[in-house]
């Protein structure tokens, strides 16, 4: 049963994902990247993730996904665009370098027998991962929030009306 | 979960207290910033070189090895204590070159700082949940430097090239550690490190989890085959920025690459590879690659920026050493040899882009072109890329010179005679580009389109400063560098 569950979803997650990167039209790639990022949420429930996959849902799935819609709404992008920059040579040559990769980590990962396959019901839980964050990751998890902080200013210096810095930038004597 | 419970030490607080400064000290002048509205470029950045210089000599006093804290999130030893110095003073110099730049907003400066302080932690990170939140806090802020000015595409260009291939390059970091962590079942780097050396003779899935690691950490140092953005993204960031760039992100990649030897000398020769022989390779190729790229640059940033991806090839053949020595005099000497080299091409790099800066400013570009006749006008500056420039060849009796032999001497010991000589081969190449620029100051007439021999273009006080702040060590540590050999040594063993 959950062989089965897992082989079709994993089939919807491959299919969909193969969507995204070959549509023309942006909008139809961000909504098969919302369907993959489901299936990626049914694989998290299966593995007993369930906080994280709520999360998948509610942060990709739902609002990393519309400000994608907006962004590609507001800038007005045609489907028709051609996007094809490189010749036919490359394409193969793009082709051929990623079934090697390919090859070379599944040769890599069959080669594991050690993998730990028992699954900790407790691991997915919500006071699991507390635990985790405000114990043994405490650090990383607060530093994560000065990074954010950090990105936010980026944003801000990136957007904001420039206060005539270009004039100064050819009159600068020091 | 049988997970020991580890309770929260406040005394765990003191070791990391250069990095609360930082932060302490960022938030402050984010407010200071919003307060402000005249000359406030100036104003932050005087307050960041305040801060740093506080910052500097916290670190510099703070000196003992307390192993792992935090959580074994972090971990105080001589790596984290040299590299809290370098970080300190380098980002002092780099601040000092923007000043000139960004005179009316204060955000370039903050984000520097946000950068040092991921830079901090990853000198750090004793833990690959770490040493990555570290990785991003350098690379977010640099994305957004990268495409500073505005008003020019290449910029932009800089800026979503920098993002796509950082972005890219994190992916395959994060495979990498999925599947180390998938063999070792830990993410705590010294248990790794225990873990993968248990393991039989090098499984294919530790290999490609190396490889992948590497690649990532490869990006940030600008390590062939991840270079590709290096080239474009200096050229087209604003030249302070790029001297940033040039320096401090990458020294992060190689403290990166610090923590993570452990992992990479548990690597036993397998299907022909093992970690010795994968390191040895990609140094090998990165000079190459940059020492010829370099040859056909016409502009000094684009020339500049391949010669730091060769620089790291350089460096890299001391981390080669210390993969085939987990301890042991060698090792120690190669470690030195690394650290050595990284202040002077700190020094060096810093005051090569300092200069090229100072004349974008005054001429408007950075194409060799504008370099012609900068001798015969404006002698101090000329005299100061020329130190530079031979320094980054290796010539003696420069900085450059005795970084080298170090590194040299490192390789030698360890009998890897085959690195040794493409290294030489390379320095020996790099003469002939950094000359042509040298040739072209002296030896060239200015070009018609401007003529700087007759009135002396206007040398700042500060970029007259910084210009002795780095030349100075630049020859000083070419006939006197027992010192520092000495202090490196006092600091990590």
């Amino acid at each position: 049963m959950e062989l089965t569950l897992f082989i079709i979803t994993a089939l919807v997650a491959l299919g969909s994902a193969i969507m995204v990167i070959t549509r023309k039209s942006p909008i139809i790639s961000v909504l098969f990247l919302v369907l993959t990022f489901f299936c990626l949420a049914v694989f998290y429930v299966m593995l007993g993730a369930q906080f994280i996959a709520a999360m998948q849902i509610i942060v990709y799935a739902g609002a990393i996904m519309v400000l994608f819609l907006f962004v590609l709404m507001l800038l007005n992008l045609r489907g028709d665009q051609n996007w094809e920059v490189s010749g036919p040579l490359r394409k193969w040559l793009g082709w051929i370098a990623a079934g090697g990769v390919l090859l070379v980590v599944i040769t890599a990962i069959q080669s594991v027998t050690g993998f730990n396959t028992e699954l900790d019901p407790a691991v997915g839980t919500v006071s699991s991962i507390g635990d985790a964050l405000f114990n043994r990751f405490l650090l990383p998890f607060e530093i994560v929030s000065v990074m954010l902080l950090g990105a936010i200013i980026g944003v801000v210096a990136m957007v904001k009306r420039k206060p005539s810095t270009e004039d100064e930038e050819e009159g600068g004597e020091a | 979960m049988s997970e020991t419970v580890i309770s929260f030490n406040p005394g765990d607080l003191i070791p990391f207290l250069p990095e609360l400064v930082l932060v302490g000290g960022l938030l402050i002048l984010l407010i200071v910033d919003l307060i402000i509205h005249r000359n406030k470029g100036n104003t932050i950045a005087a307050a960041g070189g305040i801060l740093l210089v506080v910052l500097t000599i916290i670190a510099l006093t703070g000196n003992e090895k307390i192993g792992a804290y935090l959580f074994n999130a972090v971990v105080q030893d001589g790596v984290t204590l040299f590299f809290r110095v370098f970080f300190a003073i380098s980002a002092l110099i780099a601040i000092g070159i923007m000043v000139s730049s960004f005179k009316k907003e204060g955000e370039p400066f903050i984000l520097v700082l946000s950068s040092v302080l991921g830079m901090f932690l990853l000198a750090g990170s004793n833990d690959l949940v770490t040493l990555f939140v570290a990785i991003e806090m350098v690379s977010i802020p640099s994305y957004v430097l990268a495409g500073y000015k505005r008003k020019d595409p290449r910029s932009g260009e800089a800026a979503l090239k920098y993002v796509i291939f950082g972005a890219f390059s994190s992916g395959l970091l994060l495979y990498g550690f999925s599947l180390l962590y998938g063999l070792t079942g830990n993410t705590g780097l010294p248990e790794m490190a225990a873990e993968l050396t248990k393991l039989s003779s090098g499984s294919p899935a530790q290999i490609v989890g190396l490889i992948l690691v590497l690649a990532g950490i490869g990006y940030k140092i600008a390590m062939v085959p991840m270079h590709f953005w290096c080239p474009d993204v200096y050229e087209g960031s604003p030249t302070p920025i790029t001297a940033f760039f040039s320096v401090l992100p990458k020294a992060a990649g190689f403290a990166a690459l610090f923590r993570l030897m452990p992992l990479f000398a548990t690597l036993k020769p397998a299907y022909g590879l093992s970690g010795v022989g994968l390191i040895t390779m990609v140094s090998a190729l990165t000079m190459t690659f940059g020492n010829l790229g370099a040859i056909w640059q016409d502009s000094v940033k684009r020339l500049l920026a391949y010669s730091s991806i060769a620089h790291a090839g350089y460096i890299l053949m001391g981390f080669a050493v210390i993969v085939s020595m987990p301890e042991g005099e060698l090792y120690n000497l190669a470690v030195t040899a690394v650290l050595f080299y990284l202040v002077v091409y700190m020094f060096m790099n810093l005051g090569a882009f300092l200069v090229v800066d100072w004349v974008e400013r005054h001429l408007g570009g950075d194409s060799i072109g504008y370099f012609k006749g900068l001798g015969k006008g404006n002698p101090l500056p000329a005299l100061a890329l020329a130190v530079f420039l031979f320094s980054l060849t290796g010539l003696p009796p420069l900085a450059g010179f005795i970084g080298k032999f170090y590194l040299f001497a490192a390789v030698v010991k360890a009998k890897m005679w085959a690195l040794a000589m493409i290294g030489i081969a390379n320095a020996v190449v790099s003469l002939f580009y950094y000359v042509r620029i040298i040739r072209d100051m002296y030896l060239h007439d200015p070009s018609p389109e401007f003529d700087n021999s007759e009135a002396p273009l206007k040398l700042g006080k500060l970029t007259a400063v910084l210009t002795l702040v780095t030349v100075v060590p630049t020859v000083i540590l070419g006939i006197w560098w027992g010192p520092l050999a000495e202090w490196i040594k006092l600091r990590i063993f």
